[in-house]
């Protein structure tokens, strides 16, 4: 590449950064967040982490429900499940997040309404696992309806990504 | 008489004997529900249990009803509601609260003594929390008598286990504990490999006005208590009668912040605290209405069969 066309390349790269405001002191700085803004994206990364965990125990809850078999052995005592200090620790935050919302908080209802959705999904993982270990003691009808609850988890945790973003569009967040 | 005039009379004819027989009567002021006819404390606790299953099982469409469930701790103080026809409380603090609603609250409690006590029961163990001393606030409102005491005990900062989160976030909030195990897996963290428990909670205050294994039923307006009543045992009813299993399967839904295990083991508790006929007596009902100072309606009180 021979110099001329170097500093033309390097002229065009600058140019085509500034027009996508990435060069470096040309960038439009972003207006300070709103106090309100700066909780709700508070609430919105602690959601997404309790979402990235949530599919993390759902996918192994999920494989524990394709392996399933029931009716073997004999009636025993449930097995202590393995997810049980994941799953109440993601109960945490949207627990305290319902309790402690004042009336006039804003954006309240929109981000009740994801919390809701995010404990209703926890729980039918939990259901699912317990009907997985259920049928591992002996309950015929359980994988079919841990599989069900799985099933309901899915559309819960869909539904609960739906109502955050629509949080995070109605405070004018930037995207994650 | 022309067609028309002949069907306009059978219409008029079919009107009145289906008003004789009472199928499109109108109802008589004071037993038509209105509004929102019955409000309903302390949601999610295992008081409430019998409620939450008769509701699950169709009691209150079939009662008439419209039920209003309200979790009424320290957290939430109740207060007034409109359009309500009757409060039902399903533990001890709501006795506390009836003074300042009106109407009063009709209090109903199944079991015979304080449940958190008697759901010290280990169904599993957590190995990792060996060792520490338990405190079991019981109830949200116990729990920063709990702290209190534990403080005065000079016992320092413990782990507490509550089946009241928000009596635990208090605790946590004042720095009365040094680690909270939120929203009470009873089973799971209760009686823990070599726990301790520190306080039980039967004795705290306001449970020595309870009478072992009563039903309260203090006020209501028009024909709603009844109809509550009738309800209420259909709920109490279906605890004695419906295994864990199937209970945990009723009623999970509505312990969105519990693992299904705690609710079988609330289930569990809750049918062992059962007062031990499964049903409510009458007999406590006389008790509850000398308690509190009201003459019961000795109608609503038969048990079914009863002469």
């Amino acid at each position: 590449m021979s110099v001329r066309r170097a500093r033309l390349f390097a002229a065009g790269l600058t140019v085509a950064l500034a027009a996508a405001g990435c060069t470096r002191g040309q960038v439009a700085p972003r207006p300070p967040l709103s106090a309100e803004q700066t909780a709700i994206s508070a609430w919105r990364w602690q959601f997404q982490t309790s979402d990235r965990v949530l599919t993390a125990e759902l996918g192994r809850v999920r494989q524990l429900v394709v392996n399933c078999s029931a009716g073997q052995g004999q009636s025993a005592a449930l097995a202590p499940s393995a997810g049980l200090a994941v799953r109440d620790g993601l109960r945490v935050m949207p627990v305290q997040e319902l309790s402690g919302r004042i009336p006039e908080d804003p954006g309240r209802d929109e981000r009740s309404q994801a919390d809701r959705l995010l404990l209703a999904a926890i729980q039918q993982v939990s259901m699912a696992d317990w009907q997985v270990r259920r049928a591992a003691s002996g309950a015929v009808d359980a994988c079919e309806k841990g599989r069900s609850a799985v099933e309901d988890a899915d559309r819960s945790l869909s539904s609960a990504r739906v109502a955050a973003e629509a949080v995070g569009r109605a405070a004018q967040l930037p995207s994650p | 008489m022309t067609r028309r005039t002949r069907r306009a009379a059978l219409a008029l004819l079919a009107a009145g004997a289906l008003l004789a027989s009472g199928v499109a009567a109108p109802v008589a002021d004071g037993a038509q529900p209105r509004g929102r006819t019955v409000v309903a404390l302390r949601a999610g606790s295992i008081e409430a249990l019998p409620l939450l299953l008769a509701r699950r099982l169709g009691a209150e469409a079939r009662a008439g009803l419209q039920v209003e469930l309200l979790d009424a701790g320290d957290g939430n103080p109740l207060s007034p509601q409109p359009e309500v026809a009757a409060y039902v409380g399903t533990g001890f603090d709501q006795l506390t609260l009836a003074p300042a609603l009106a109407p009063p609250v009709d209090a109903f409690n199944f079991y015979r003594r304080a449940p958190v006590a008697l759901a010290v029961t280990p169904p599993y163990q957590s190995t990792d929390l060996a060792g520490l001393v338990v405190a079991v606030p019981g109830q949200p409102s116990l729990a920063r008598a709990l702290g209190e005491r534990l403080l005065a005990g000079g016992q320092g900062p413990r782990s507490v286990v509550g089946s009241g989160w928000l009596g635990s976030v208090a605790l946590f909030s004042v720095r009365q504990v040094d680690g909270v195990l939120e929203q009470a897996p009873l089973p799971q963290y209760l009686a823990l490999n070599g726990g301790t428990v520190a306080w039980d909670a039967s004795d705290g205050p306001g449970s020595e006005e309870l009478a072992a294994g009563s039903l309260y039923v203090a006020a209501g307006v028009g024909d709603v208590r009844e109809r509550l009543v009738a309800m209420m045992r259909m709920g109490v009813d279906a605890l004695a009668t419906r295994t864990e299993e199937e209970i945990v399967e009723l009623v999970a839904g509505d312990y969105p912040a519990w693992e299904p295990d705690a609710v079988q083991a609330m289930a569990r508790v809750a049918k062992r605290s059962l007062n031990p006929s499964g049903r409510l007596s009458a007999e406590a009902l006389s008790r509850t209405a000398s308690l509190a100072g009201r003459t019961p309606n000795a109608a609503t009180l038969r048990q079914p069969g009863a002469s």
